[in-house]
């Protein structure tokens, strides 16, 4: 049913989504205006206070170290999850033993932990860089594990027949075949990391985007909390933009193979 | 005088190869209580690196309880603590994904069969899909105060784009040879989408539900945690701040067993349903 | 006589299956001289893969020895290469045609490797397609990918496993002559498993017929018949018809029990 191109080109229905983008918007700000509900506040004001946020004094104090906090649990829960999940699950033998604790890990929200970790590693950066590391890498190590696991064995014998030792069939083969499943696994990190980010700077802390945005809150300074939410929005879509041309590039080769429609 | 040709790695993998080749109907009861004793030897693996640590004492040891302690505070308080934790937590959890998924569904096929419903909110759905769900907890807290209604809010927000996008791919995924075979033999269009494109879409349903679950889950425990709405969230908090630690530690374990068991539930949920449809999929979220 | 390549002697290969174990391979010998087009044939299911993939390493012996240039070898045979029978399988869908090909040449600087590449790449009439991905090219082209990566090796000793099984009748015929003019220009040394009697004897300079499973060599026939092969006049001298009954004869093809039962009996 949606098989068939638009009329119109492409342009049309583009055209048409940011129309309707733009009414409800509209609709947003008119409403807010008149109806001046005190948890409504119109969007130029939200606007405004986001562009406060990233233009003022809070853009070095707290956007700028929350995407950094972010950004560096990722990639080192990233990291820490293809570098144990693809060797486990290569190695067929011990995939029996880990799996009930990696998918208890997995299944724990990782925002349950922060508590505790307050408690152990202190109120700092690491610690909240630690708890984002941990939320995002259960899902890339049990997909790279799966990933490693269902590589054609045929691919392997071509390895082992051209002479390569297991590391090597490890990082140019096995690795390499199970890539579409772990950027399945790093998108979903993507979104846990971002959620881990947020909490870790709601609870027990005085600085970053999550903490602006609920200092903000409970100052009843309404406009401010939304701008800091509309600014979470834009990092949050920016690292998905970012998220999706690297994952294209990376996974060009499957595309092709699959005709597009697998995958992310 | 038999060569041992194959060695290390390379001969676990050999060795597997004509496993492949014989296809054992065999005995598949004893490989799965092999699968699982060997489970159950990981968990106990685990546990002792647990106490290591512990005796390590890179940490506090008050900080960092050992499992007996942790396990004899969950059992002592599990009546008057734990339980009605895990309730509070499960009816936000309950009521959020019994209202989402259906209006997942609903939104889903509408877009999915319309291809201007489609284009019209594709650039909406873009920018709202990004933004953090825990984020929008003080906007919750604002509009509705610290109650249930608060965590449904954000269950609801959250939950909708996995079940949402899951069900339109499908819903836009379906067979064309399949539509045809409704056209040829007569059936109106609420009957096709009846009969024809809802069906096709369960399995894409089944996993987004499971999806929305274990982010229904992380969302109510998240906002009980900065906000002190009933559940295990606060509880984490409060036996935290009593400076109950062990408890703290079992409602934190308890609530990974909770998401276990959820995700666990699922997915044989999914298995029984659906078995054909297993290995074909992807995750959608 | 030129030497021996390979020797097979006594090969034993068995599987564990529900209740006990399977032979596969009994006592079996084979030796494959230097230069040689060696074809092996036998009924379906009677191991000649798996003789394949013991042969190469693969797979761990139960007996037997196996000796490259005399010498006894454990694990992978070195020098070696396999083409498979599910070629679309064995070429990494994430490098193109030329990584594909350069894949086993460690040890050689980038520009030898690609030169050995545009070389190997041209041999099988595919140089133009160095940049494409599996995935864009016919199983034809596919498995000829693999035939390259396996010349682009220097290997002295190739296998290859049922390689056109899968490939329509036109495409095998083009093959069969890449394959006939390359083993002739690099003076290879191959084992081929078939079940194809006619590809067979058409390739090769000596057929051996094995036998149901457990499989040992029941015959060994020395195909004097006069190279170059050609896919039409060869299949028409008498030699090739005889050769071909032969085998028929063997493999019990020719009588009646094969429709009976689905499955030729032989001795």
């Amino acid at each position: 049913m949606s098989a068939v191109r638009l009329r119109g080109g492409k342009v049309a229905p583009a055209l048409l989504g940011w129309v309707v983008a733009a009414l409800l918007l509209l609709l947003w700000q008119l409403y807010a205006e008149s109806a001046q509900e005190l948890y409504l506040p119109t969007f130029t004001d939200s606007a405004g206070a986001a562009w406060d946020l990233l233009t003022g004094a809070t853009l070095t104090s707290d956007v700028l170290p929350s995407v950094g906090r972010f950004a560096l649990g990722y990639v080192v829960g990233c990291a820490v999850g293809v570098a144990v999940g693809t060797p486990l699950g290569y190695l067929r033998p011990l995939e029996p033993w880990v799996r009930p604790v990696l998918e208890f890990l997995r299944a724990l929200p990782a925002t349950a932990i922060l508590p505790l970790a307050l408690l152990v590693l202190g109120a700092n950066g690491g610690m909240r860089v630690a708890v984002i590391a941990f939320g995002a890498c259960w899902p890339v190590l049990l997909n790279a594990l799966d990933g490693a696991r269902h590589v054609d064995p045929v691919l392997v014998e071509t390895g082992r027949v051209s002479g390569l030792g297991r590391f090597a069939i490890l990082r140019r083969i096995v690795l390499p075949a199970s890539l579409p499943q772990i950027f399945a696994g790093l998108r979903i990190a993507l979104g846990i990391a971002l959620i881990v980010m947020v909490l870790s700077e709601m609870y027990g802390a005085s600085s970053g985007l999550g903490f602006e945005i609920l200092n903000a809150q409970r100052r009843f300074m309404v406009p401010e909390t939304y701008g800091g939410v509309l600014v979470l929005g834009l990092v949050g879509w920016s690292v998905s933009v970012l998220f999706t041309r690297v994952e294209r590039r990376a996974l060009a080769w499957h595309i092709g193979r699959t005709g597009g429609r697998s995958g992310a | 005088m038999a060569d041992r040709a194959a060695s290390g790695w390379a001969g676990a993998f050999a060795r597997r190869a004509p496993a492949r080749a014989r296809r054992p109907l065999g005995p598949a009861t004893s490989t799965r209580v092999v699968r699982t004793l060997k489970g159950l030897a990981g968990i106990a693996i685990a546990i002792a690196i647990w106490e290591l640590i512990r005796a390590l004492g890179v940490v506090p040891s008050a900080y960092v309880p050992g499992v007996g302690s942790i396990l004899s505070a969950g059992v002592e308080d599990f009546g008057s603590q734990l339980a009605p934790a895990i309730g509070e937590t499960l009816k936000a959890w309950a009521v959020g994904l019994a209202i989402t998924v259906p209006a997942g569904l609903v939104l889903g096929v509408a877009v999915g069969l319309s291809r201007w419903a489609d284009a019209a909110l594709r650039v909406t759905v873009e920018f709202l899909r990004p933004v953090p769900s825990v984020a929008l907890i003080p906007i919750a807290v604002l509009v509705f105060g610290v109650s249930l209604r608060m965590q449904l809010l954000l269950i609801v927000y959250a939950c909708l784009w996995p079940v949402f996008f899951n069900v339109r791919f499908a819903v836009q995924g379906v067979d064309p040879l399949l539509l045809d075979t409704a056209r040829v033999a007569g059936l109106s269009r609420l009957a096709t989408i009846r009969r024809v494109v809802l069906p096709s879409t369960l399995p894409a349903l089944f996993t987004g539900l499971r999806i929305a679950s274990s982010i229904a889950l992380v969302l109510a425990v998240s906002a009980e945690l900065i906000t002190g709405a009933p559940g295990l969230g606060k509880l984490i908090v409060d036996a935290q701040g009593a400076m109950q630690i062990p408890l703290s530690y079992a409602a934190v374990f308890v609530t990974g067993i909770v998401g276990f068991l959820l995700n666990a539930a699922f997915t044989a949920l999914d298995r029984r349903a659906l078995p054909w449809t297993v290995a074909a999929r992807g995750e959608r979220a | 006589m030129p030497d021996e390549i390979i020797r097979v002697e006594g090969l034993r290969k068995a599987f564990a299956v529900r209740d006990g174990e399977t032979l596969a391979i009994d006592d079996l010998t084979i030796g494959l001289r230097q230069g040689e087009f060696l074809s092996v044939v036998g009924p379906s299911g009677c191991g000649k893969t798996t003789l394949l993939r013991c042969i190469a390493g693969l797979l761990e012996r139960d007996g037997g020895d196996v000796r490259y240039r005399g010498e006894r070898v454990r694990g992978v045979l070195p020098g070696l290469q396999l083409v498979f029978q599910e070629f679309n399988r064995s070429l990494f869908p994430w490098l193109t045609v030329e990584r594909n090909v350069r894949f086993p040449l460690h040890g050689l600087s980038r520009a030898e490797a690609a030169e050995r590449a545009r070389h190997a790449l041209a041999l099988v009439h595919l140089e133009t397609f160095a940049g494409h991905y599996p995935w864009q090219l016919s199983g034809g082209m596919q498995q000829r990918v693999a035939l390259a990566r396996a010349i682009a090796a220097r290997a002295e000793l190739v296998l290859m496993d049922e390689p056109f099984a899968s490939v329509d009748a036109q495409t095998r015929i083009a093959l069969e002559r890449v394959l006939l003019d390359v083993w002739r220009e690099l003076g290879l040394s191959i084992l081929f498993v078939t079940h194809d009697i006619e590809e067979a004897i058409l390739l090769s300079d000596r057929v051996l017929v094995l036998s149901q499973r457990p499989s040992r060599v029941i015959a060994e026939l020395d195909v004097d018949l006069p190279r170059p092969r050609d896919q039409l006049k060869t299949k028409e001298l008498p030699r090739f018809q005889d050769l071909r009954e032969e085998i028929f004869a063997l493999l019990g093809l020719d009588r009646d029990e094969l429709l009976a039962t689905g499955s030729p009996a032989t001795t």
